[in-house]
């Protein structure tokens, strides 16, 4: 028993089974050719004379629709049974069939090569029984036949069991539990071992089991590593992916904003280019104002020169004017002076007069015309002084008035020349703003077209911003199902029973 | 003088019947006039030397026509007020009762011939130290200040 126990499963299988069936074919062509034989001989007449009459039949048919010229060309015709269907086929020399029929029904073959290898004579009928050809014979009884026959099949049918029997007992015992253990594997157990006791194949089976099934629980745990890392990555992702998204969307947004600042930038320099070119044309309207600025100065300096030298000559004029008025005041203080001596002698006079009594009366009247001239001449003289004295004031306040307008006319002097100098210091800077608004113009132009490859360049980046957005949208959208995914394998790895049960261990070992 | 007041005095003067005539003069803001009679001359005054020990009307001794005369300021007999003095101009020369002094006057104004009648001090409105009478000058009432009453005056203040 030992023995057979480890030998190989083929031989487990194959010796006995070829033992037995080497006994039952040699038992059961013995039985049934004998069998047959009795059988076949029956059913052969029974048989041959409806085939015949087919056959008649049919070859007339044939004839008459013309299919079948010459008779001659028929060589051979043969009758075959198959279990219980007999037919017969007819076919010319060179085996192509040409009709065939059967017990039942005829059946047209035309074209086929008969392949059959036929047993005797030509136009003649045969029969065949399956495994077994030949003409009948008559043989042994039949009945000592069938029971040896049924003995013999009893015999294998009894052997087939009792080895099924044990085969269950003990081969089978080990398939079923390798087929538990995969079954068991298939429901996502990876505890499963098999017993690899013995040599046979069951046993290198059992082996490879086990070692698959240890490879596959290191596989499952670098599936479960590895899908627990694709988590944390995946997670990773989104988060980046989610970061990223809202860097594009911050730059887009800024991208937007600096676009938008661009266009208020352009539009803004073209406003400095409208002024620019209104100031240039201020500049020349002021360049060619201040040339005649400074040619007017110039003849007002000429004029004002001249209105200096007059009222030099005025003050002059109005000095000496004063000094007369002075001389002729001295000479009026000196006629007041005569003029009171003389009052002061017709005093004298009258009062001589006075004294010399009756005869000084003429004298005294003429004493009184002295001094009513003196009075006059005095009371003139004063009218003279005061006006006079009006005079050289007036002169007074013209000679300061004139010293005045001589000082304003000097003021306007030095104003003129500071005007000039003012005026050529603005034809300068005109001069110098119109250069400098040029090469703004210039710079402003260099920078609207800066500015518009500027803006072009801002527009990919947007424009690229968006696609980035899709991208990341999508990318996001790959991610998640990614975690989706990892997370459907890492339930589906979490779900391979990887250890042993400590119970079920001690149970089995039990 | 006005010319209307100089043709006033003229038409008063009654060459056949006597008149007194007047020197108007003022001192201190003070009209008052002086008998020609006892007027011996006009003159600007000229330098005064203070004589110590004299009365105070008598300001010092002065040089006026070839004689030493003493000067008399008559503010100081009025004893008026010495904001009211004008600048002393001239001096006049008065002789009365064998007296002679130099008045010390503001100006000299005008000479004034009148009636006596008119020249009474019978209705005098004013009591200055040597008055002796009005007159009626141009509409303003003047007084007479006499020669010799004023020369005692000084010797009573004296």
């Amino acid at each position: 028993m030992s023995r057979w126990l480890r030998m190989g499963l083929t031989d487990k299988l194959f010796v006995p089974l070829v033992g037995i069936l080497l006994l039952s074919v040699l038992l059961t062509t013995y039985l049934t050719s004998s069998a047959q034989r009795i059988s076949d001989r029956q059913r052969v007449e029974q048989y041959t004379g409806r085939i015949r009459a087919q056959w008649i039949t049919l070859v007339r048919e044939l004839w008459i629709k013309g299919e079948i010229d010459d008779l001659n060309h028929i060589l051979r015709v043969s009758v075959e049974t198959d279990s219980l269907l007999t037919y017969a086929i007819l076919y010319d020399s060179n085996r192509r069939v040409i009709a065939g029929t059967s017990a039942i029904d005829t059946f047209s073959v035309t074209g086929l090569r008969l392949n059959i290898p036929v047993h005797g004579p030509g136009n003649q009928a045969g029969l065949f029984v399956a495994g077994y050809a030949g003409r009948f014979e008559s043989g042994t009884s039949l009945g000592l036949k069938m029971a040896i026959l049924i003995a013999g099949l009893s015999t294998i049918i009894i052997g087939s069991l009792i080895y099924m029997r044990l085969l269950d007992k003990v081969l089978l015992k080990r398939i079923r539990a390798a087929s538990a253990a995969a079954t068991a594997i298939a429901n996502r157990d990876l505890t499963q071992k098999l017993d690899e006791s013995g040599d046979d194949e069951l046993a290198s089976l059992a082996h490879a089991f086990n070692v698959m099934v240890v490879n596959l629980r290191s596989l499952t745990k670098a599936i479960h590593r590895v899908v627990v890392e694709i988590d944390d990555e995946t997670a990773g992702i989104l988060a980046s992916v989610d970061s990223q998204a809202l860097l594009s969307m911050t730059q887009k947004e800024q991208v937007s904003q600096i676009t938008r600042t661009m266009a208020s930038m352009a539009e803004i320099s073209n406003q400095i280019a409208v002024s620019s070119s209104e100031v240039v044309k201020i500049a020349d309207n002021t360049l060619k104002g201040s040339d005649k600025g400074v040619a007017a100065t110039d003849d007002s300096r000429g004029l004002m020169d001249q209105i200096a030298i007059g009222n030099s000559e005025r003050v002059e004029q109005i000095k000496d004017l004063k000094r007369r008025a002075v001389q002729i005041g001295d000479v009026m203080e000196f006629i007041e002076r005569i003029a009171d001596q003389t009052k002061l002698i017709a005093f004298n006079a009258s009062i001589e007069a006075a004294g010399a009594g009756e005869m000084g009366r003429r004298f005294e009247v003429v004493a009184r015309e002295i001094r009513r001239l003196a009075e006059n001449v005095s009371e003139s003289a004063g009218q003279i002084s005061t006006r006079i004295t009006d005079i050289q004031q007036s002169i007074e306040a013209i000679s300061a008035r004139s010293v005045e307008e001589s000082q304003k006319v000097q003021s306007g002097l030095v104003a003129s020349l500071h005007t000039v100098t003012v005026l050529h210091s603005i034809r300068e800077g005109a001069n110098r703003t119109t250069e400098q608004v040029q090469g703004i113009s210039t710079a402003i132009g260099n920078q609207n077209e800066a500015a518009a490859n500027l803006l072009n360049s801002l527009k990919v980046i947007d424009r690229q911003s968006g696609e980035l957005n899709q991208g990341l949208s999508g990318l996001r959208f790959i991610a998640g199902a990614l975690k989706g995914l990892s997370t459907s394998l890492h339930e589906i790895s979490s779900s391979f029973k990887l250890e042993t049960d400590p119970e079920s261990t001690s149970s089995r070992t039990s | 003088m006005s010319e209307g007041a100089s043709q006033q005095a003229e038409a008063t003067i009654d060459p056949v019947d006597n008149y007194r005539s007047f020197l108007i003069s003022s001192a201190a803001k003070v009209e008052f006039c002086l008998d020609l009679a006892d007027t011996r001359g006009v003159s600007t005054i000229g330098k005064i030397i203070p004589i110590p020990g004299t009365v105070k009307s008598i300001v010092g001794l002065t040089y006026f026509r070839g004689g030493i005369e003493a000067a008399v300021d008559l503010r100081q007999i009025w004893e008026a007020s010495l904001d009211e003095v004008e600048k002393i101009t001239h001096a006049v020369l008065v002789e009365a009762e064998g007296r002679r002094a130099v008045l010390l006057v503001d100006s000299l104004i005008d000479l004034y011939n009148c009636n006596p009648v008119e020249a009474s001090s019978q209705y005098a409105t004013s009591s200055f130290i040597g008055q002796d009478g009005e007159i009626k000058f141009n509409g303003r009432t003047i007084p007479i200040i006499s020669a010799g009453l004023l020369l005692k005056s000084i010797d009573k203040i004296n």
